[in-house]
């Protein structure tokens, strides 16, 4: 009964609530599920097989899962959830005045790699709009989601947060829109 | 009653220290034999202290903690969590069921399971203190390094290592169910926190706490208990029941260091705690716990021993914000003097009489009040930061010399000779450069660089640190164009028709100069915001312009109008980064558990040597002895006279930082040490004239206005004469209200003598030589009787045992009867003789019987009538045992001074057997 339950929490609750758009050819999405009586947060990437033929993007799936899909738990994060981190109230109340984005339009497989690399080598947690972390805006009017809109072009997009080796938050140094992958620089 | 009066000089010091053990061995309840896990065996014994006892005692480390809990954070993460659900339900799949008030119940049980945890593994010696003469000297070095760091593997790894011993030598399950510690939710303050609200505990307070422990409503229940509140602000209280309390006396403050760090990474690190976490245990360790929790001693006793040391006083100066909202404190400042300035114009003030609101009942409405004056307080802090940081950002473009050059600039180019309101802010901004540059301006300024150096700044504190040189590089490249001011334009400031004034000082600046800028605010009338903005320049100097939309000079946002506001600007964020330097302790993110001497404001005062708890006992004693002398000498002479000098309690009237010695500060400290008014010690002189002239005449002089004429004055010293059919007992009470009787079958009577017109009258008659001494003896004892009757500044402390107290109230038909009170207020159980009562508790403590009944038979004829060392033997009963145990005894109850003489024995074979067992234990 209990793992019956258990099943229906993961299914109900793992949901993307920051879906990508239908023209990406890879997603990625953060769910709260609730697996063996634990309540975690969850990060999901899908890849789709690419009509143009392009494997830019779907080398993201194979650096970071060897698959089409794969997903991970949002790793500990030492004094992330709360106000006391100053990375954290810097990303969601003044990431525009905090970080600059270099955009790379040209060959955004380079950020994707990137990204893929950096996340395979380090951890990082994902902020999107409604995020578990955010305890510094009160509604998803926030100057974070405008903050993702201007980075993205939409309010639909991921933060990328770097941890040290003390599981602490180092800095933002991505920003994960709905069809490329953005560095954000101090 | 005769209250635990602790002397100082010689053995009485010692009989101090008993006396403290003695309250410790007196919480040696948990484990006795007899002893069921009562409600009422769960706490410690009360302490009752008045001011002098309570300075005392804030050198001793507590054995009850108060721990102040808020679960916002907790809830918020339900919300947020549930937030992301509901988004995600929207595509029509339920959601998880999370509340916000199972989040906060949950995270008050982990709260109360993790220091439960740490503490029993302490207490049961499976975890190594990390500070102390015991601790690994290489763990101690690693601690320290880490102490200023935000991470520290190392330390981690170590500490792990340690934890993982901690298991094999006793599994969670096996820590958890020993009695050693007692930990509840406070959800009512009762009687059994009477000690926050009095200081010394009448009968009535007994029955209160028996109430309270055997009623239905205990205004308690378990730390992990399973009601679901709805309560965000939580009191836990944390009570050491079983340890060794010699040993805890020195090393208390070590065991509370290590409770602050085994805690702090158990509740990230241990799977034992995730685990007692339920289904948060992966989501709560990103939760900053001493961000959510304050440690405070339950009473006058210390977590951490207090120093004169800026951070240790900037926790203590919390204290004012658990007082009722609008209560001022130095947080609402923009430029507060700091904590070392506070303690000294706060001065004198009482204790343990609900100063904090604890007479009230609702302890979760009490921790609310002060929770949230406490975060208000903290985001000022933070926002000042915030904004600091911000500023320098933003004027990043502008460097000194520029807004220098600017500055001067605009003085030329908008004719300041001519134009009022720029040349007030120009002399606004010269007055704020100077008070921020000049070290010379003692009274206006406070203490910014050392504060500032000695501030544990956040993360960003390099940062900070150079904003923070900028202002102080720009006040000083101002200087050389203020001062040519001052001898032009400045100069022609006349009341009659003023060029400038002082309508653009900043807020902090208003803050100090009140009264000069109330007088010109009286004459000139300037709109706040308008103010805000500085002198109106034609042209905005700097504007905040949208990333988004540079071209668009609609949108700006006016950043500095003119170049001295940017200045303005520049130097408000060295006064808040002074701000939050000086309140860094307190609020800024904490590496470490903080705690804070709630109750006792004597912690600071003590430290910083503002008061001295031992200056009244010590004064009457020195007092004493000159008069004795005084008497002896003057004996011989043809009129009775004396001289004396008394010293006056030292007044502080500063704290100043510490430059020398060999406790002079540490990197990253800022210690003070009191600097006193130079006052003379207090001098009479005085003759009696009667013999020479036949006069009742006397001439007395005094350095002290204020000096009572003292005329032989042995006033009203109230005799009472008692007598139990077998010792004759008269004993000299100390306030002339209460009888004091220790026979059983005392019958009493008294009387007043009025020992003035006595004793006058009979130095009148006395000629030179002994009798003189007599009289003058007498003075002097009657003077020294005065004096101990200082109810404030003479130490005095009374304990109650609560589960003593309900034994007697269920023993005695639900009341607790007149006789028992005073063995009852020193912490023992109800017998009618204190040192019988004393032995008795030793017998308990060694042997883990209860004594039943205890009595004494003391010997010589007659008890001293005036109190003094005494000894007996003392005879009990105890369960398990059919016969008497005897003990010989020696005791002084006024000074509360008890020692069981040898060994106890005892005739019957059953109870030589408890006595053997005793014997075995105490080995």
């Amino acid at each position: 009964m209990k793992l019956l339950i258990a099943f229906c929490g993961l299914i109900a609750a793992s949901i993307l609530f920051v879906p990508a758009p239908a023209q990406a050819n890879w997603s990625l999405s953060q769910s709260v599920v609730e697996r063996e009586d634990q309540i975690q947060i969850v990060n999901r990437l899908t890849c789709v097989p690419s009509k143009s033929g392009s494997t830019s993007v779907n080398s993201l799936c194979m650096t970071l899962c060897q698959a089409s899909t794969c997903e991970w738990n949002e790793p500990t994060c030492r004094d992330c959830l709360g106000t006391s981190s100053e990375v954290l109230r810097d990303i969601f109340t003044r990431l525009t005045a905090t970080y600059r984005t270099e955009f790379n339009t040209q060959n955004t497989s380079a950020d994707s790699d990137d990204f893929a690399t950096t996340l395979r080598s380090m951890p990082m947690i994902l902020l999107g709009p409604k995020s578990p972390y955010d305890f510094f805006n009160s509604s998803q009017d926030s100057e974070f989601g405008r903050s993702v809109e201007a980075s993205c072009g939409s309010k639909d997009g991921f933060v990328a947060v770097a941890l040290d080796e003390d599981s602490r938050p180092m800095a933002a140094v991505f920003a994960i829109c709905s069809s490329r992958i953005v560095r954000l620089l101090k | 009653m005769n209250p635990n009066i602790q002397q100082r000089s010689g053995p009485a010091n010692l009989a101090l220290v008993c006396s403290l053990l003695f309250v410790g061995i007196s919480g040696f309840i948990g484990p006795k034999a007899f002893s069921q896990p009562t409600l009422s065996t769960q706490f410690r014994p009360l302490e009752f202290t008045n001011r002098a006892q309570c300075a005392i005692q804030s050198a001793s480390p507590t054995r009850s903690m108060l721990v102040v809990g808020d679960s916002f954070e907790a809830g918020r993460l339900a919300f947020n969590l549930k937030s992301a659900l509901t988004s995600a339900s929207g595509t029509g799949i339920s959601s998880l069921a999370i509340s916000e008030d199972d989040a906060m119940t949950a995270f008050r049980k982990s709260v109360g399971f993790t220091f439960k945890i740490v503490i029993q593994k302490l207490l049961e010696g499976d975890l190594p203190y990390v500070s102390g003469p015991t601790a690994d000297p290489a763990f101690q070095s690693l601690l320290k390094s880490c102490e200023r760091q935000t991470g520290c593997r190392q330390l981690e790894s170590k500490i792990e290592e340690l934890w993982l011993l901690s298991l094999r030598a006793s599994p969670p399950q096996a820590a958890g169910s020993a009695a050693r510690l007692g930990c509840h939710k406070v959800t009512k303050f009762s009687a059994l926190h009477g000690h926050l609200n009095k200081t010394r505990p009448q009968a009535s307070d007994l029955t209160e706490i028996a109430k309270v422990l055997t009623g239905a409503s205990h205004g308690v229940t378990a730390c992990d208990s399973n009601e679901i509140s709805p309560d965000r602000h939580f009191l836990l209280q944390l009570d050491l029941l079983a340890m060794n309390e010699t040993s805890f006396e020195s090393r208390g403050f070590d065991f509370w260091n290590s409770v602050k760090t085994y805690t702090a990474w158990a509740w990230r690190r241990s799977p034992e705690v995730h685990a007692a976490m339920g289904r948060f245990g992966k989501l709560f360790p990103s939760l900053t716990l001493e961000e959510q929790v304050l440690l405070v001693p339950n009473g006058c006793r210390s977590v951490t021993l207090p120093k004169c040391e800026l951070q240790r006083l900037s926790l203590d100066a919390v204290r004012e914000l658990a007082k009722p909202p609008g209560v001022v404190s130095g947080f609402e400042q923009n430029l507060p003097n700091g904590p070392q300035d506070d303690v000294i114009k706060r001065g004198v003030r009482s204790v343990n009489n609900g100063f904090l609101g604890t007479q009230a009942s609702d302890a979760a409405a009490w921790a609310k009040n002060f929770v949230t004056r406490f975060n208000e307080a903290r985001w000022v802090s933070r926002n000042k930061i915030q904004g600091a940081l911000r500023n320098a950002r933003l004027l990043e473009r502008i460097p000194g010399e520029t807004l220098l050059k600017d500055i001067s600039a605009d003085l030329k180019t908008f004719d300041a000779g001519k134009n009022h309101a720029l040349l007030s802010q120009m002399a606004a901004v010269c007055l704020e450069a100077r008070v921020l540059e000049d070290p010379g301006l003692k009274i206006l300024r406070p203490d910014f660089e050392n504060v500032i150096k000695a501030g544990l700044l956040p993360e960003s504190q390099n940062r900070l640190q150079e904003i923070a040189q900028s202002a102080l590089d720009l006040a000083r490249g101002l200087r050389p164009l203020c001062e040519s001011l001052e001898r032009s334009l400045f100069q022609t400031r006349r009341s009659d028709s003023k060029t400038f004034t002082w309508t653009y000082l900043s807020d902090w600046s208003r803050e100090r100069m009140g009264p000069l800028v109330s007088l010109d605010e009286s004459q000139v009338q300037v709109d706040s915001k308008e103010r805000a903005l500085g002198w109106p320049r034609p042209e905005n100097y700097l504007n905040l312009v949208s990333p988004k939309t540079t071209t668009d000079s609609s949108s700006a946002i006016i950043l500095c109008r003119s170049p001295l506001s940017c200045a303005q600007l520049i130097f408000k964020s060295y006064v808040d980064i002074y701000y939050v330097a000086t309140w860094s302790a307190a609020f800024q993110n904490a590496r470490k558990l903080k705690d804070t001497n709630l109750f006792n404001p004597y912690a600071e005062m003590t430290a910083c040597r503002i008061y001295d708890p031992w200056f009244a006992t010590e004064q009457a004693n020195a007092d004493l002895t000159q008069r004795l002398i005084v008497s002896a000498l003057s004996a011989p002479l043809p009129v009775p006279l004396f001289f004396e000098s008394t010293e006056r309690r030292p007044r502080a009237i500063s704290l100043q930082p510490k430059t020398s010695g060999p406790t002079a500060n540490q990197p990253g400290e800022l210690q003070f040490e009191a600097v006193y008014a130079g006052e003379d010690s207090k001098k009479t002189f005085f003759t009696d004239l009667g013999p020479l002239t036949g006069a009742p005449c006397a001439v007395q002089y005094s350095t002290d206005a204020g000096a009572p004429f003292q005329v032989y004055g042995v006033s009203g010293v109230t005799v009472n004469f008692c007598s139990d059919g077998k010792q004759g007992v008269a004993d000299a009470s100390d306030d002339g209200t209460t009888k004091q009787s220790t026979a059983k079958y005392s019958v009493c009577g008294g009387c007043t003598v009025n020992a003035t017109s006595a004793v006058s009258a009979a130095s009148y008659a006395a000629p030179p030589g002994p009798l003189r001494f007599l009289f003058g003896a007498m003075r002097a004892f009657g003077l020294y009787s005065d004096a101990t009757k200082d109810a404030v500044n003479r130490p005095i402390s009374y304990t109650v045992n609560p589960a003593y107290v309900v034994d007697t109230y269920r023993d005695n038909g639900a009341t607790i009867p007149s006789s028992c009170t005073n063995s009852l207020t020193k912490g023992y159980r109800c017998h009618s003789d204190i040192c019988a009562a004393h032995a008795a508790e030793v017998f308990e403590v060694r042997s883990g019987q209860k004594a039943i009944s205890s009595g004494i038979r003391y010997d010589g004829e007659e008890r001293s009538s005036v109190g003094g060392q005494q000894t007996g033997v003392v005879g009990l009963r105890a369960e398990g045992c059919d016969s008497e145990i005897l003990a010989r005894v020696r005791c002084d109850a006024a000074k509360g001074d008890f020692e069981v003489i040898g060994e106890f024995s005892a005739f019957s074979k059953q109870c030589t057997s408890v006595i053997q067992k005793m014997k075995s234990r105490t080995r």
